[in-house]
């Protein structure tokens, strides 16, 4: 049996409080990675068959879209299930970044 | 464009625009661009991987839309214009704005030039983004913007990832193959604020094809670069290839969707072989095409298709046209319909 094809998970809670949540494949993954650290979300990497079964209700993201179109509203039930998938806990919520 | 268009309108549309490259194509158009391009330092910034160059140069390209050229010359010339070094240093002492923390961020900064207002009105005083003296605020915007993608998208390497982007795309052998190139570069840029599609595709069509020699992607990208403005979509529909095939649609975003008047370009240029015209051209040159049906139209070019040579109310009576008869003359702004 074939290994799911990793995919990067880029979530948390915006300003508004509103969650969201997007995918990214691998070739966008570093440039998703720095955003994501810049605008204070998490980041996980989706390996497992359960895991990405989660993830494939999910929008894709845009690591070239500014503001909100980085990464795309969610339905409430469906980001909590993603944070019990990355870590059994609860909501995210966003950190302030440094910028580098 | 509609599937129901026949194979025999296609080539109706291509043998009208053909006679336009004829009269119109520019077969010295690589070895001009390539003069400009040297002369505004861009070709070297290349070579040295300048960012800060090949900035200034964009932005100023970028500050000529929407506006005629005389009049975006003339406010450059009196109020100066805004270079990437200006902007990274005043971002380097990082301003309160939240919006200024990085590309991502920069969004719905709203700056108003004249009402001198903006969304973050507690750092509106200490803002660096309204001390350019700009033709408009939305400009202002664009710089900034521009500045924060290729300083934390591009990690302040434009050639690089220009380089890199091209690079995927060079991959497929797909028959998409071109519009993934086209795609590569000119997609993730028009979400920097203020830069249109056909600026984009206007300059960086330029800048690729005549940019380096060496790099035979960017020459391939470059080529197939279509700008679409008001004269080359006015022109297929006046000539009645919109409506041959099926793909009428008024001016805007709707010229770059598929279907519109891009894909048509492309598709006749497809079959217009531009080493005709010049044995040096690759052989599928859409920019070629699409820069000669503009010269064909532009007061600056030939000044043959164009609104102050052609009452738009009526069907075009210039029997002196080099393709009158084939063309079907569609008017523009028909009495009693919709302009298009």
């Amino acid at each position: 049996m074939t290994e799911p094809t990793p995919i990067l998970i880029v979530f948390g809670t915006d300003g508004e409080g509103k969650p969201r949540a997007s995918r990214f494949g691998e070739r966008d993954a570093e440039l998703a990675t720095k955003a994501a650290a810049l605008l204070g979300f998490r980041t996980a990497w989706i390996t497992d068959e359960a895991g990405c079964a989660i993830t494939q209700a999910l929008p894709d993201g845009n690591v070239f879209a500014r503001g909100n179109g980085f990464i795309r509203l969610v339905r409430q039930s469906a980001f909590d299930k993603l944070c019990a998938a990355v870590d059994g806990r609860v909501a995210a919520t966003p950190e302030k970044a440094a910028v580098g | 464009m509609s599937n129901q268009s026949k194979p025999g309108e296609l080539d109706q549309a291509t043998r009208l625009v053909r006679r336009i490259c004829r009269v119109a194509g520019d077969p010295r158009l690589i070895d001009k661009l390539s003069r400009d391009l040297a002369t505004r330092g861009v070709r070297s910034a290349i070579r040295r991987h300048d960012t800060g160059v090949l900035f200034d140069w964009l932005l100023e390209t970028i500050s000529y839309q929407g506006i005629g050229n005389h009049v975006a010359h003339g406010y450059m010339q009196r109020h100066g214009r805004v270079r990437w070094n200006d902007i990274a240093a005043l971002l380097k002492v990082r301003p309160s704005c939240p919006k200024l923390q990085s590309y991502w961020h920069f969004d719905h900064c709203g700056y108003q030039k004249v009402e001198r207002c903006c969304a973050e009105p507690d750092h509106f005083a200490a803002c660096p983004l309204p001390t350019h003296d700009l033709r408009n605020g939305r400009l202002n915007q664009a710089a900034y913007s521009l500045v924060l993608f290729m300083r934390d998208v591009a990690n302040g390497d434009f050639v690089g990832w220009i380089d890199r982007r091209l690079a995927d795309a060079d991959l497929t052998s797909a028959p998409d193959r071109p519009a993934r190139l086209r795609q590569a570069v000119v997609e993730p840029l028009t979400h920097a604020y203020g830069v249109s599609n056909k600026v984009l595709s206007m300059a960086l069509a330029n800048f690729l094809l005549a940019g380096d020699a060496r790099r035979v992607v960017w020459i391939e990208a470059g080529a197939v670069m279509i700008a679409v403005d008001t004269l080359v979509h006015n022109f297929l529909h006046r000539t009645g290839i919109l409506g041959r095939l099926g793909a009428g649609h008024p001016y805007g975003p709707a010229c770059y969707a598929p279907g519109g008047c891009a894909e048509i370009l492309e598709r006749i240029a497809a079959n217009i072989d531009a080493r005709r015209f010049n044995p040096a051209f690759p052989a599928n040159f859409p920019r070629f095409v699409q820069h000669a049906v503009w010269a064909f139209c532009a007061e600056g070019g030939l000044d043959q298709c164009n609104g102050r040579q052609i009452d738009d109310r009526k069907r075009c009576a210039r029997n002196e046209c080099p393709v009158f008869r084939q063309c079907d003359r569609v008017p523009l702004k028909p009495k009693n319909g919709p302009a298009r």
